[in-house]
């Protein structure tokens, strides 16, 4: 197993929210969580989980535009030395699609009632957590769902950041979410096939 | 009724036609003009600006200055602000100013803060200058005025902080003009605004921060003035030599931008000391300018009188000046970074409005605007 001694870190502040997706604001400049990754959205009624889709980053400002800024050497990080206030007028946010909700009873993977409040606090979910709601995997539906092209690449993301929160018993969660993907996609071999290859599992003879 | 901009087409296309016309032979006399410049000793300029010029010249007229090398490690700090003005249409009386300042250290140690600071002026003293039984409201142009004391307290609060850590070769940048200027103002209250003005100048001298205004695109006009004084001009010039009074002067209607368009990237003007009003500061407060090729354009640098008499002072703000144009494509990036945290759009305005109005509904207070602007909100037909 994966070790959970950490604190839960604050990865983000909400900016945008609806009853299906969640747009945060990250703490910091160009660290996002991964694409795929568990987050959990602080809320006066319980957290929501979500899971990350896209990241960008942009100017702060509404209409502002980058431009090119390198110039001989100064190039890549040296960019970000010659010119210290483009951290201060940048922006990385990122959206994560709301999967589930922590109930009375536990985690529920549905929708959440009310989505949580705006500039309310994102945390990166914890190994244990994610062990915890990936207990059930009817939130692959909702992934799956999500729209190609994006859906399988992000479903198949999340299988594998979901995988190594079980450290040791990854293989083991591995063919759990396989089969759930198996008979979520009974009647679409290709797409099965294409999304099993993306976790390097062996597709089902 | 909006604009119709179908009755407008003509007008602009002729706009465009005009402006792509030679005026008046603009390249010849602007020609004359740089010759004149390239002609006259200090001496026989200087001897011309005492006669009430608004410029003297402090180095040779055909000065021409290549940008210095840059320091290894710089601070570069600007302010800047805008305001919302009192409406005398609106439930309440008061006026708000957003401060915006950024502080951004360049070198091995890069950092950078930015920030703005909102203040709302609501009392009786904030909302008037008033002297002995003189008093004026603080609204338009006294506003600007206002606006630009409180800009350059916000520098001089920067250049403090930047002594007091030791920040590296400062530098400290201001919108405009470094005086506090318009004629349409009272004496009394330009008198007043101006002791403050001079007293946040002072910290930066105190502070050890040299200070500059940077103006882009300035329409000043004082070298052109200074070359119409000389003699060598008015014996050739039919309406400055008296022959034909209604003639337009050989040397009307240029700019000094135009005067330098011929400076090479990254090379200033000579520096010139400005007088007329700026004669009422004490020396070491008069601003002294120049104007300076930033790659973009020809800015014009209006230098505090401490800094511009110490060589190593003026060598930094101009090398720093032109780093700071070539970053922010043009324009001093520390500047435009300054103004962004200024900005007030017309939605803050709205919602700033809208708060005030709850807060005097909170109090039992009448929150409602003069009839004149409620007709215009409500735009009934």
């Amino acid at each position: 197993m994966v070790s959970d001694d950490a604190a839960p870190e604050r990865i983000g502040e909400l900016i945008e929210v609806t009853s299906h997706a969640l747009v945060a604001q990250s703490v910091r400049l160009h660290q996002a969580p991964p694409l795929g990754s568990f987050v959990r959205a602080a809320g006066p009624s319980g957290p929501v989980y979500a899971v990350v889709c896209e990241v960008r980053t942009t100017s702060l400002e509404a209409g502002g535009r980058p431009i090119a800024r390198g110039y001989a050497d100064v190039i890549d990080e040296q960019i970000y030395q010659a010119n210290p206030d483009l951290e201060l007028v940048l922006r990385t946010e990122f959206q994560a699609l709301c999967v589930g909700y922590e109930a009375a009873d536990g985690p529920r993977q549905h929708l959440p009632p009310q989505p949580p409040p705006l500039h309310y606090s994102v945390y990166a979910c914890s190994p244990a957590e994610v062990r915890r709601f990936v207990a059930r995997l009817d939130y692959l539906r909702a992934l799956l769902a999500a729209g190609p092209p994006l859906a399988d690449e992000l479903t198949a993301a999340n299988l594998r950041q979901a995988a190594a929160a079980f450290g040791a018993a990854r293989d083991e969660f591995l063919v759990r979410a396989g089969r759930a993907l198996a008979l979520l996609l009974h009647d679409d071999y290709d797409r099965l096939a294409a999304l099993l290859r993306r976790l390097r599992v062996e597709a089902p003879a | 009724m909006t604009l119709d901009l179908g009755q407008l087409g003509g007008q602009i296309r002729a706009l465009g036609g005009h402006l792509a016309g030679d005026q008046d032979g603009y390249q010849e006399r602007l020609a004359m003009a740089r010759a004149l410049l390239a002609a006259t000793a200090a001496a026989d300029l200087a001897a011309v600006a005492e006669e009430g010029a608004a410029a003297c010249p402090r180095e040779a007229p055909a000065t021409r200055v290549p940008c210095p090398p840059l320091p290894p490690a710089y601070t570069a700090m600007a302010a800047d602000g805008s305001q919302i003005e009192p409406d005398r249409h609106a439930p309440a009386l008061w006026y708000l100013l957003n401060l915006g300042a950024a502080c951004i250290e360049y070198g091995p140690r890069p950092r950078a803060e930015l920030a703005s600071e909102p203040t709302l002026y609501y009392r009786r003293e904030d909302l008037y200058v008033t002297v002995g039984n003189r008093e004026a409201p603080l609204e338009g142009n006294r506003l600007e005025l206002r606006r630009h004391v409180a800009e350059m307290a916000r520098l001089a609060d920067l250049a403090e902080r930047a002594r007091a850590r030791g920040a590296p070769a400062p530098v400290a940048l201001a919108d405009g003009q470094l005086l506090l200027w318009n004629h349409r103002i009272e004496d009394f209250v330009r008198d007043q605004l101006t002791a403050a003005f001079q007293d946040a100048l002072r910290r930066c001298i105190a502070a050890a921060v040299p200070v500059a205004g940077y103006i882009s695109r300035p329409r000043a006009t004082d070298v052109l003035d200074l070359l119409r004084r000389l003699p060598a001009h008015r014996a050739t010039c039919p309406r400055c030599d008296g022959a034909a009074r209604e003639q337009p002067c050989t040397l009307g209607g240029l700019h000094d931008r135009a005067l330098f368009a011929d400076l090479a990237e990254g090379e200033r003007s000579a520096l010139f000391e400005a007088r007329g009003l700026a004669g009422r500061y004490p020396p070491e407060l008069r601003p002294w300018f120049c104007y300076l090729n930033v790659g973009r354009e020809v800015a014009r640098l209006e230098i505090l009188a401490w800094a511009a008499e110490r060589a190593d002072l003026r060598a930094r703000l101009h090398a720093v000046v032109v780093e700071q144009c070539r970053l922010g494509g043009g324009y001093p990036v520390v500047l435009a970074r300054a103004h962004e945290q200024a900005v007030v759009t017309a939605g803050d305005r709205r919602r700033v409005n809208e708060l005030v109005r709850r807060a005097l509904a909170g109090h039992g207070l009448p929150d409602q605007p003069s009839a004149k602007q409620a007709a215009k909100l409500a735009r009934a037909v």
